[in-house]
């Protein structure tokens, strides 16, 4: 197996070894120095210009941008390098901020670092960054424990072991989802979601959270100029959850900068809010409502960056569609891609991520 | 053609001080950016380096450059 990267690399975020503008053909990562191994990968995450990747051992590789600590290491590099810290702990979930990042811990620990200037780590208002994966510590009344994180632009979402749905970072645009008394200076750098039980899955967006209950039904909150919550953009944003629609056949909620997405049980995408490059795989009269995408069938892992997004089919195929200046979406140029088209065309794809700018595949 | 990919406040800007430049994340993963200068001077078109999209900068043109001016007072007068 191999792991194949392309699109934005201005930090070095591929993994190539150098920075360039951007690598439009897809390229294979050279691990040779490395002890990750392609078929060992479960989850690839980016920001801006830093990507993290977890394989089934529970270990956490980095490269590219180190601003604020984001890497978890003392220094840059543009190689991945894995997280000595974090070794004896096994991780089974990450995600990245747009300058920082989380994973979660196979028993529930879940340790934050990079970027804390809008407490979106968690961790108090006193510390700006951090460049050591800390652990976050909150009150028994809060969370006995962590199940999933998921990363926006300067806030963060993490369901908890009950199925509450803990929140941090700015809520300046209603994405922390507290209420509508919410200031920024008034709350603490991390709180729960009032009223809100049996969280399956959450994603963060730009300026916006939405989220998957057991029974199907789809909230959001936040910030919704292009309709991302799922409801007509005359509301331009919401500081308390709003019921949007519901599904029991979702099994997944996503989250691009202002687009968002969900995936059915039986591998059906739906998306909705902005459609400029076509984000949303399909032309909409009514960008946002939730709809089908009718050209994708069998999807069963899916995923988005920004502005774009990858798709991968039972069979090994992969998607992709949205924004492609940098080259995102793979295609080998940079037209932006409006219906889901299929690259890497002759291989076998077991896993891809769309990061910020970027992309990943794990190709078999 | 100038099509605006968004149009952003300025409070949602990070102000770099020793730059004097305002910094809003891309989606390419640059960032978008404005001078203090470019601002007074009534500019409020942020570019990004890496890609062609644009963003409006919302704001106050009169109130901005009384706020700086009140600044630079106030440190002159230190």
């Amino acid at each position: 197996m191999s792991l194949y990267c392309w699109g934005a690399n201005s930090y070095g975020q591929l993994g190539l070894g150098y920075k360039s503008e951007e690598e439009l053909e897809p390229k294979q990562v050279s691990l040779r120095d490395s002890d990750l191994r392609p078929e060992d990968i479960i989850s690839i995450a980016g920001g801006a210009g830093h990507t993290l990747i977890l394989d089934n051992h529970g270990f956490v590789y980095c490269c590219g941008w180190n601003s604020k600590g984001q890497l978890g290491l003392s220094d840059d590099t543009m190689k991945l390098t894995q997280i000595e810290i974090l070794k004896e702990f096994k991780i089974v979930q990450i995600s990245c901020g747009w300058d920082f990042s989380a994973a979660v811990s196979q028993c529930g620990k879940q340790f934050v670092w990079g970027n804390n200037g809008n407490t979106q780590l968690g961790l108090s208002k006193s510390i700006t960054c951090t460049g050591i994966p800390s652990r976050l510590q909150v009150s028994q009344k809060l969370a006995t424990g962590f199940k999933h994180v998921s990363c926006g632009l300067r806030h963060s979402a993490m369901i908890t072991k009950d199925g509450g749905l803990l929140v941090a970072g700015t809520g300046a645009k209603g994405q922390l989802g507290l209420g509508d008394n919410f200031d920024d200076n008034n709350y603490l750098s991390i709180s729960k979601v009032p009223d809100l039980e049996d969280v399956k899955s959450v994603a963060s967006g730009q300026h916006h959270t939405v989220v998957l209950r057991d029974n199907g039904t789809v909230l959001s909150w936040g910030e919704n100029k292009f309709g991302q919550l799922g409801v007509d953009p005359n509301v331009a944003n919401s500081f308390v959850p709003l019921e949007v629609f519901s599904n029991e056949a979702f099994q997944s909620v996503y989250a691009g900068w202002t687009h968002s997405a969900g995936l059915t049980k039986n591998g059906d995408v739906f998306s909705w809010g902005r459609n400029s490059y076509g984000q949303l795989g399909a032309e909409r009269d009514i960008p946002y409502k939730p709809e089908k995408i009718q050209t994708l069938f069998n999807i069963t892992q899916l995923s988005l960056g920004s502005e774009h997004n990858l798709a991968v089919t039972k069979e090994g195929k992969l998607f992709s569609w949205g924004w492609n200046e940098h080259g995102s979406c793979g295609t080998g140029d940079k037209r932006d891609v409006k219906i889901p088209t299929q690259i890497l065309v002759n291989k076998k794809i077991k896993y891809a991520f769309a990061c910020t700018g970027s992309s990943f595949a794990v190709v078999e | 053609m100038s099509v605006f990919h968004d149009e952003i406040e300025i409070e949602d800007f990070e102000y770099d001080e020793e730059d004097e430049i305002y910094y809003y994340p891309c989606p390419c993963g640059d960032r978008f950016q404005i001078s203090k200068d470019e601002l007074l001077a009534g500019e409020e078109v942020a570019t990004c380096p890496s890609c062609s999209l644009i963003v409006k900068v919302i704001y106050d043109l009169d109130t901005f450059v009384k706020e700086e001016t009140e600044v630079k007072k106030a440190f002159g007068g230190l």
